[in-house]
């Protein structure tokens, strides 16, 4: 199947009518729940990373004290977003297109189909629904993880003020910037998770336990690079 | 070789789980042992090396590309407004040149080499073990760690620095674009502060860190693939497990060395 | 009328299934070669067939999951070909259609995010409005029936391959249909297993009047269970009639097939 119609049923699934509860509802925890561990872990450090190399490129210019505003324009306008994106949509991506192309190879989209229900309905547009929803929070939190590790490490490890770094911050970045984030959440999670179930669904029968694989792996490649080339038009978008 | 002891579910749920971790930690000992001796004596089966080698590169170039190019794009289009309210335009190339020779570059590249070819290779070794190819090429006298890890590891640990060089110049000319081509800074000054402030260091920490990165993608890779069980399903976990933790390897390590470097005042 | 074909009475009822002519072809490769059958209604038709020659293509199009390149299909009178997918009309005659079938995939296909009681629920939630105790009762009833009390709590993962096999056809059977379809029902099983799942077949025919259609290559489950015997060998169907008739038959590739021997006009590739 090719992917402008497998874009065009799964839209048309997604947009009919209510998508199964229990299914959406399962992939929503799945996807929000199980990706926080990680989101937290990688932003804490991703956070304090930008903070470090921001006051190790910026103290040869003698303006350390800028540190507060770039952490603030370039997280939350650009890392943290992005960063989430990528990391939970590659791993949510990952289990979207495993989970598909293992219910494919053993029959049970035909079971389905025999059974009479949409697989579309029943299996794709659930998930569609669920990533679109729960990546936007992820980004959220991962604002906020990342700002407050930020914070942490310019603060009680690079010695900046911390009056001086919550002003440049508060200054810097505003409610559009914020909201931005979350716009760039609902249009990854929704492409991600189309990309990762297109993959997933074309999975063969005969293929078998390769077939996941090669699902699974195109799903993580074609999640990451799509989301950051992605943020650079958006980015351009926004603000150019 | 790599059987994990079934572990009931009893009341001691708490026991059970640390017996697991240390079943973990063993079997990854026995496996980074194995691997060390592969290294280090032979028979080495150089033509897989190559072959896996030239299939890494050709399946990671565009994704690792098309990764890096828009970061820099992106520093430059966010530094352009910084910088421009302090009057500071001509520093926008030496920050570009410093954030990716040092950081985003070998990040990317690293990261994206675990997303392609880590996802990939765990999931080749993780098929061949529920297939039972792993268990064939033990019959066969072959050591599986030889025949199919140790190529993943070598090709991965030479290649991503090696991706490096051109994610860089990619990073580079794409902040290049951004920032003359479209934004209207000075070309000249562009270019004449572009390495200001980037050193050999640099160069060295960003390579050193990408061959560090690529070995442990194929490490990895490697040990989720053999580790592999439940039929279909395991492979995608297998392929979806070494991706996290080599993302978290990567940017936990990419911090540590941060910090390490700006202590050795580098 | 040809060598290994018998004469087929018109059947008061309706056939269940009227194959004319089939043909389907996937790129150069000829897999359904102008296929003709009736099964009447309340037979066990067994399909027999070296593996890889499309008897599984002749289910799925049965079902309508593959349209034939040309011919007709008939269930129970209706033409199933000529349904047209994207007319709403047609789309629900078919979904009328498919719910006369319940089919038993090679490997069960039940889903392995629920548990067993849920599965063979499915169909009933799905498609009528039976309360839930209701539901749970004809669940244990099915189960039952299958020699499977007690399991609903079980993850799918947890069964045998034997146990899941006999799961998925209380699941095939769950909403009563009139003609259930088997894959291969007894593929990867042990010879005892088999036997259990062709009593099952026997008993579930005996008792609901259900009509069969089983593909399989397993020639004891031919002689136990069908009243019909087809063989589809290289595309086409090789010979086709009541099962007394096909088992006493002289014709070359039935003789072949059974008596399982090497030479023969069946050739292995």
């Amino acid at each position: 199947m090719r992917f402008d119609r497998f874009v065009i049923h799964a839209v048309r699934a997604q947009f009919r009518g209510i998508p199964p509860m229990d299914e959406f509802v399962r992939h929503a925890l799945d996807a929000g729940v199980g990706s926080i561990a990680l989101l937290t872990l990688l932003t804490i450090f991703a956070g304090m990373n930008l903070s470090v190399q921001a006051y190790g490129t910026f103290a040869r210019f003698g303006g350390q004290e800028m540190l507060g505003l770039f952490c603030g324009v370039g997280g939350i306008r650009e890392l943290y977003p992005v960063m989430a994106a990528v990391v939970c949509g590659a791993r949510i991506g990952a289990t979207l297109a495993a989970s598909l192309a293992n219910m494919q190879i053993s029959e049970q989209v035909e079971a389905l189909e025999v059974m009479g229900i949409d697989p579309m309905r029943r299996l794709v547009a659930p998930r569609l629904w669920a990533v679109t929803l729960m990546l936007p929070l992820l980004c959220a939190y991962a604002d906020a993880v990342g700002i407050c590790a930020s914070y942490f490490a310019a603060v009680h490890q690079m010695g900046i003020n911390e009056g001086v770094f919550i002003t440049q911050v508060q200054d810097i970045v505003t409610l559009p910037d914020l909201l931005a984030g979350v716009v760039k959440g609902v249009i990854f999670g929704w492409l991600v998770a189309l990309v990762a179930c297109y993959h997933g669904y074309r999975a063969a029968k005969r293929d078998g336990a390769e077939g996941v694989g090669v699902a699974t792996n195109r799903a993580i490649v074609h999640a990451a690079v799509l989301c950051i080339v992605l943020n650079m038009f958006l980015s351009a978008l926004m603000y150019a | 070789m790599y059987h994990r002891a079934s572990s009931r579910r009893g009341r001691y749920d708490g026991v059970n789980w640390l017996l697991r971790m240390l079943e973990s930690l063993g079997a990854i000992a026995v496996y980074l042992f194995a691997v060390i001796r592969s290294l280090v004596t032979g028979p080495r089966y150089l033509g897989e090396t190559v072959r896996v080698g030239d299939i890494l590169v050709r399946r990671c170039l565009l994704p690792v590309g098309l990764a890096v190019a828009p970061v820099g794009a992106v520093i430059s289009l966010q530094g352009v407004h910084i910088f421009r309210s302090f009057g500071a335009e001509e520093l926008l190339s030496s920050l570009l040149a410093t954030a990716v020779f040092r950081e985003y570059s070998p990040a990317l590249a690293s990261v994206m080499v675990a997303a392609q070819a880590g996802s990939s290779i765990a999931a080749r070794i993780g098929t061949m073990k529920v297939r039972g190819q792993i268990d064939a090429l033990a019959v066969m006298s072959i050591d599986p760690i030889r025949y199919v890890v140790l190529p993943g590891l070598i090709a991965c640990a030479i290649v991503t620095p090696l991706l490096n060089v051109l994610t860089t110049i990619l990073g580079l000319v794409s902040g290049w674009f951004f920032a003359v081509v479209l934004t209207g800074c000075d070309h000249g000054s562009f270019m004449a502060n572009l390495y200001s402030q980037v050193s050999m260091v640099d160069l060295w920490v960003g390579m050193g860190k990408c061959l560090v990165f690529g070995t442990a993608v194929g490490l990895i890779a490697g040990y989720q693939g053999l580790q592999t069980t439940g039929g279909a399903t395991g492979v995608g976990k297998a392929a979806n497990d070494t991706v996290t933790f080599t993302i978290v390897l990567i940017l936990v390590g990419d911090y540590l060395v941060s910090m390490l470097l700006l202590a050795l005042g580098l | 009328m040809r060598e290994g074909f018998y004469y087929m009475p018109q059947t008061v009822p309706p056939p269940a299934v009227t194959f004319e002519n089939v043909s389907k072809s996937f790129g150069k490769q000829c897999v359904l070669d102008g296929v003709s059958l009736v099964v009447p209604k309340g037979a066990i038709m067994v399909m027999l067939g070296p593996s890889g020659t499309g008897k599984s293509v002749l289910l799925r199009c049965l079902v309508g999951l593959i349209k034939p390149d040309a011919g007709n299909i008939f269930v129970c009178g209706v033409n199933l070909t000529g349904l047209d997918e994207n007319k709403s009309a047609d789309r629900t005659k078919l979904f009328d259609l498919r719910r006369k079938f319940g089919m038993l995939f090679q490997d069960g296909a039940l889903f392995d995010d629920m548990t067993v009681g849920d599965n063979v629920a499915f169909p009933m939630r799905q498609h009528t409005k039976l309360r839930e105790p209701e539901i749970r009762q004809q669940v244990a009833e099915n189960l039952e029936r299958v020699g499977l009390p007690g399991v609903e709590k079980k993850m799918v993962s947890e069964l045998s391959g034997g146990m899941r096999k006999r799961a998925a056809f209380a699941r095939a059977i769950a909403l009563r249909p009139e003609i259930v379809l088997c894959d291969e029902p007894s593929s990867g099983l042990d010879p005892v297993m088999s036997a259990t799942l062709d009593e099952l077949i026997l008993d579930l025919h005996h008792k609901l009047g259900m009509t069969f259609i089983v593909i399989s290559h397993d020639t004891a489950e031919a002689r136990k269970i069908a009243t019909h015997i087809g063989l589809l060998y290289q595309g086409k169907l090789q010979c086709y009639g009541p099962a007394d008739h096909i088992l006493n038959s002289q014709h070359g590739h039935i003789k072949q097939f059974f008596e399982r021997k090497t030479d023969g006009p069946i050739k292995v590739l």
